[in-house]
């Protein structure tokens, strides 16, 4: 197995073997689908809205974990996913605007969404993107540890030949993001669904946290199922899961007697989920919010055969009154949150001092201007945008915590037409949208070998979902993303992916030969570009392209010279600054 | 299936079997086919003659007073030992570094350093406000400031105020961009040595690769971050023949330990010091789990007597794997945002706290002392700075006398702006 990084490296999990055949190529409308963007114009679709998926708002989300048990059978195989492809009427090409949300509002243009997009127009695709969730039928065949509960996922992986927990468990969320990415019709959904995760950032690592037997079930009962809703039942779900009472330390903190307890969720739940840091709020304040969530913490034990779940033990709990304060830091008006206590003997009503404390957290104008901020930088890019985060908290504030109505405020402003390309990709944006445009596939097939493959890619490019180590989630500055050694390994995965090396990533050149052959290379090379990027390339631009290749522009290309020129060609548009941004 | 632009295949320490501590295999010897790329090193040249600065940052918080516990009753050993029950260090078991002050047994490979005088403790010392915010408190420490915000690393204002021609690579982020080397000019980040070239391309077409995505990036005004970068990649590309300073990294690579990523990280900067490609100064991470909110351990064993013994073995394995001639002219300087609180909690570990230590280690370092002032540990002291103990010195003491004594760089307001150097407090890290 050829690694990111230039040298082979082995697979701890045992023989890296061959990974299973994945799906190899497209189906015949494969041909077709290129079809789509012939310089006749833009082809519109028919049949493509009832071959969508399309999750209709309020479907059932994923209903919690099955009842400890034997490890089930693997589930039936999920049907083939591609991008979805079809051939129909002609459309107009997508407008400055459209073309912003297809990139700003998903994880890459394919040919199909921009054909629908240009046929739906702005507007209603907006509609559309907010009105979805994201999905909680599983994606991975075999294994599935996403569908597991905590205990059935640590048998799996303590069992003797079981798989490495280290790579596997991550491994499988990461494997099912990107075949997320690629293929569901809820793109904007699945954007939050990340964005989320790594703003409740966790390590899923092996440590002795144990937050790696946790983390897929709090992914998809937690956060997936609030992603689109509202901010302040995101957090409330959030706080009162294995993962993040274990990850933050919060599961033996106790603040009864003498005991001094555990600072750290409470420091993080402002600092980095609500709040900013000292946005309003003091050290005394930290040492508050910690003695309210003493108590706040985990039952059961993987290792004695139990599973675990969220408890709240009343007899650590401080019972003693508890005062916190958030100045407003735009006004300087103070918002005083205060319990008189309770203690061992009255637990629901202590636990709800907890939820409460939350839902004030999340209601407040620091909180909708920290998560305003940075979801204005998600999708404007790292200029302060002012008037959109004003706009944002104000919609934030004004619809119950609603994410949606948060983010209409902000795809429908006015400055969002001029935004295009005014964000670096990160590392899993860029394969998303190289494997997309590519028309690749991505095995589904849960298997150590495709996920410890994806993963490493992931690490190497530095952005290993789901394992960084600390809780302040990926930064989304672009200034994180582009430095000198990542271009180098931005290039690198171009390549790697476009010749087929990447594991599980099945790719076919053929359908990105032009068909009909242009008459001559410039003309080839500038639909090859624009079709792989939605960008028309610039001259000077195509005779660098041109140069790379070894071809005259005036010279006419042949089926067989196209073909061999294909994959330098998509490579280097793949790895072209354009493409890098969003 | 395209011939690939890769060396044999060989097992490689991948982070995840760092973070798993397998046994996998330790770092192996390179042995690079033919290399494709004649380009030849370039000299780097200009007048600079000062140190190459080695910048480690222990990200999380290291706890500076357990690392460096007090011993006897007039350095507070009996309040340090009645806050922490399970996780002091017993005098007892402290490497004795006299003056009150021992070492945890699990630095013991930097002893040697220690009685050689070339390792120095600077101790109680830190950012200068109470922020506990470990993102916050990095990146004010990484731009050298006491609470200005600066889009530039203290490094890379020393670059700037010091023309001294070098027109080799100044600058060396590994494994990746560090923040004292932001906006630093002749500076680059990577990965690792190996992994510092254009590689992957379909026909081996390197060359042609290059040059067209010079072109393409320098044309762009999409983004000028992303020409930018590019630009200074591709020209450091042709500073560091990758065969080279690979083998030189691999070359004392079983001094290192094994499965350990910081050092390999060092392996990797040592190598590029040796190759001489003109370094000037590097940073990186000692990525150990520095933040033990629970299970710090006890002094025998856990969470932090490890992390200090990887710190320590990799420390010592640089020093030796660099050697007396090379490190007479290096100076490694090792931080940390802010130490721990005074007293354990309920799971047995520390919180965020305030003074901790930084190291000094080089040939040129007046050592074998532990410098700074030294708080009383009383109820009152260290409740009065919440629960933690207090910073006593500015951390820009440290740094300010490795620019001006070592960097040769003595416009230390340029470096620092909104740092004022009190002459009486200093230090004398490098002799008066």
């Amino acid at each position: 197995m050829t690694s990111l990084l230039g040298a082979e490296e082995t697979d701890d999990v045992g023989s890296p073997g061959q990974e299973p055949t994945a799906r190899s190529g497209t189906p015949d409308v494969a041909t077709g689908r290129r079809a789509l963007l012939r310089s006749a114009g833009f082809v519109g679709l028919t049949g493509l809205l009832a071959a969508c998926q399309l999750q209709p708002q309020g479907s059932t989300a994923g209903t919690g974990t099955p009842a400890p048990g034997p490890v089930p059978p693997p589930g039936p195989v999920p049907p083939p996913v591609t991008s979805p492809t079809t051939t129909a009427a002609p459309a107009q090409p997508p407008t400055a605007l459209e073309s912003v949300l297809i990139d700003k509002l998903t994880f890459g243009a394919t040919p199909a969404l921009v054909n629908h997009v240009a046929t739906i127009g702005a507007p209603a695709f907006i509609d559309e993107q907010l009105g979805m969730t994201p999905s909680a039928a599983p994606v991975l065949s075999g294994v599935q540890t996403l569908t597991l509960n905590n205990l059935q996922r640590y048998q799996l992986v303590s069992a003797p030949n079981g798989p490495n927990a280290d790579s596997f468990l991550p491994g499988e969320l990461q494997q099912a993001a990107l075949v997320r990415a690629v293929t569901s019709q809820a793109q904007l959904a699945e954007l939050m669904a990340l964005f989320w995760a790594n703003h409740f950032s966790m390590y899923c690592g092996t440590d002795d946290k144990g937050v790696e037997y946790s983390a897929a079930s709090d992914d998809r009962d937690a956060i997936r199922p609030h992603a689109m809703g509202n901010f302040s039942d995101l957090l409330v779900a959030v706080a009162q899961t294995v993962s993040m009472m274990s990850y933050l330390d919060n599961r033996a903190s106790r603040a009864d007697g003498t005991n001094q307890p555990n600072q750290n969720y409470a420091r993080e739940l402002m600092e980095l989920h609500t709040l900013g840091a000292f946005q309003g709020y003091n050290e005394a304040d930290v040492q508050s919010v910690a003695q309210l969530f003493s108590g706040w913490g985990v039952a059961g034990d993987l290792g004695s055969g139990t599973n675990t779940t969220f408890a709240f033990n009343p007899n650590a709990h401080y019972p003693g009154p508890i005062t916190v304060t958030i100045t407003d830091t735009v006004t300087g008006t103070p918002a005083v949150w205060s319990t008189p206590g309770h203690g061992a003997s009255e637990g629901p009503a202590a636990f709800a001092d907890g939820v409460s404390f939350l839902r004030f957290l999340a209601a407040q104008p620091n909180c909708a201007r920290f998560l305003a901020t940075k979801l204005t930088t998600r999708f404007f890019g790292d200029q302060p945008q002012p008037a959109v985060v004003s706009a944002a908290a104000a919609a934030y504030l004004a619809n119950g915590t609603s994410i949606p109505a948060t983010l209409r405020a902000i795809f429908t402003n006015p400055a969002m037409a001029a935004s295009r390309h005014s964000k670096v990709r990160s590392p899993f944006e860029l394969l998303a949208a190289i494997v997309r445009t590519l028309g690749a596939t991505v095995s589904t097939t849960g298997n150590s070998s495709v996920n410890t493959w994806i993963g490493d890619f992931l690490g190497g490019l530095g952005q290993p979902l789901w394992q960084r180590k600390t809780p302040d989630g990926f930064p989304d500055h672009d200034t994180f993303w582009a430095t000198t050694g990542a271009m180098l390994l931005r290039w690198r995965m171009a390549g790697y992916t476009t010749q087929g090396l990447a594991t599980g990533i099945a790719v076919n050149l053929a359908p990105l030969v032009p068909n009909p052959l242009p008459a001559t290379w410039s003309a080839l090379v500038g639909q090859v570009a624009s079709e792989l990027t939605n960008v028309t390339f610039a001259p000077a631009d195509i005779a660098t392209l041109l140069t790379a290749i070894g071809q005259q522009a005036s010279a006419q290309p042949t089926q067989a010279t196209a073909t061999a020129a294909l994959p330098l060609l998509v490579t280097l548009v793949l790895s072209s600054p354009i493409f890098q941004l969003r | 299936m395209p011939m690939l632009d890769v060396p044999a295949p060989r097992p490689i320490i991948t982070r995840r079997t760092f973070l798993k501590g397998t046994a996998a295999a330790g770092v192996a010897t390179v042995a690079l086919p033919a290399l494709r790329s004649t380009v030849a090193l370039a000299a780097p040249g200009g007048s600079y003659t000062g140190d190459v600065v080695v910048n480690v940052f222990a990200r999380g918080g290291m706890d500076g007073l357990g690392a460096f516990p007090p011993i006897d009753a007039a350095h507070g050993a009996a309040q340090y030992k009645a806050a922490r029950p399970t996780t002091y260090v017993d005098p007892a078991d402290a490497i004795d570094l006299g003056n009150g002050f021992g070492m945890h047994p699990a630095l013991s490979a930097l002893k040697p350093l220690w009685d050689a005088g070339h390792l120095a403790v600077v101790h109680a010392v830190g950012y200068p406000l109470d922020n506990r915010s470990h993102f916050s408190s990095q990146v004010f420490i990484d731009s050298g400031t006491g609470g200005t915000d600066l889009t530039s690393g203290w490094i890379a204002r020393h670059f700037d105020t010091l023309a001294d021609g070098n027109t080799g690579l100044r600058g060396v982020g590994l494994p990746h961009a560090e923040g004292s080397l932001a906006e630093a000019p002749s500076t680059v980040s990577m990965g690792d040595i190996r992994s510092f070239r254009i590689n992957g391309v379909p026909n081996n077409a390197n060359t042609a690769a290059k040059t067209a995505l010079a072109a393409l990036y320098a044309a762009s005004t999409a983004n000028p971050l992303l020409s930018g970068q590019t630009a200074q990649l591709l020209a450091s590309l042709d500073m560091v023949t990758t065969s080279a300073a690979a083998t030189l990294a691999a070359q004392n690579a079983s001094l290192y330990p094994k499965n350990d990523y910081f050092g390999y990280c060092m392996s990797q900067i040592g190598g590029l010091i040796k190759a001489g490609v003109g370094l000037e100064a590097s940073a990186t991470d000692a990525s150990y789990g520095w933040d033990l909110h629970s299970n710090y351990g006890t002094t025998a064993s856990g969470n932090m007597h490890d992390n200090l013994l990887g710190l320590g073995n990799v420390l010592a394995a640089f020093y030796n794997d660099l050697g007396p001639t090379l490190m007479a002219k290096t100076t490694i300087v090792v931080m940390t945002e802010f130490g721990r609180t005074f007293r354990e909690n309920s799971s047995l570990g520390l919180d965020h706290g305030r003074g901790s230590v930084m190291l000094v280690l080089g040939g040129a370092v007046k050592g074998g002392q532990v410098l700074g002032t030294w708080p009383s540990l009383d109820p009152t002291t260290i409740n009065s700075v919440g629960d933690a103990l207090p910073v006593t010195l500015d951390y820009r003491y440290v740094l300010a006398e490795i620019v001006e004594k070592r960097l040769l760089n003595s416009n230390l307001t340029g470096v620092f702006p909104d740092f004022t150097l009190d002459p009486t407090k200093r230090l004398n890290l490098f002799g008066p």
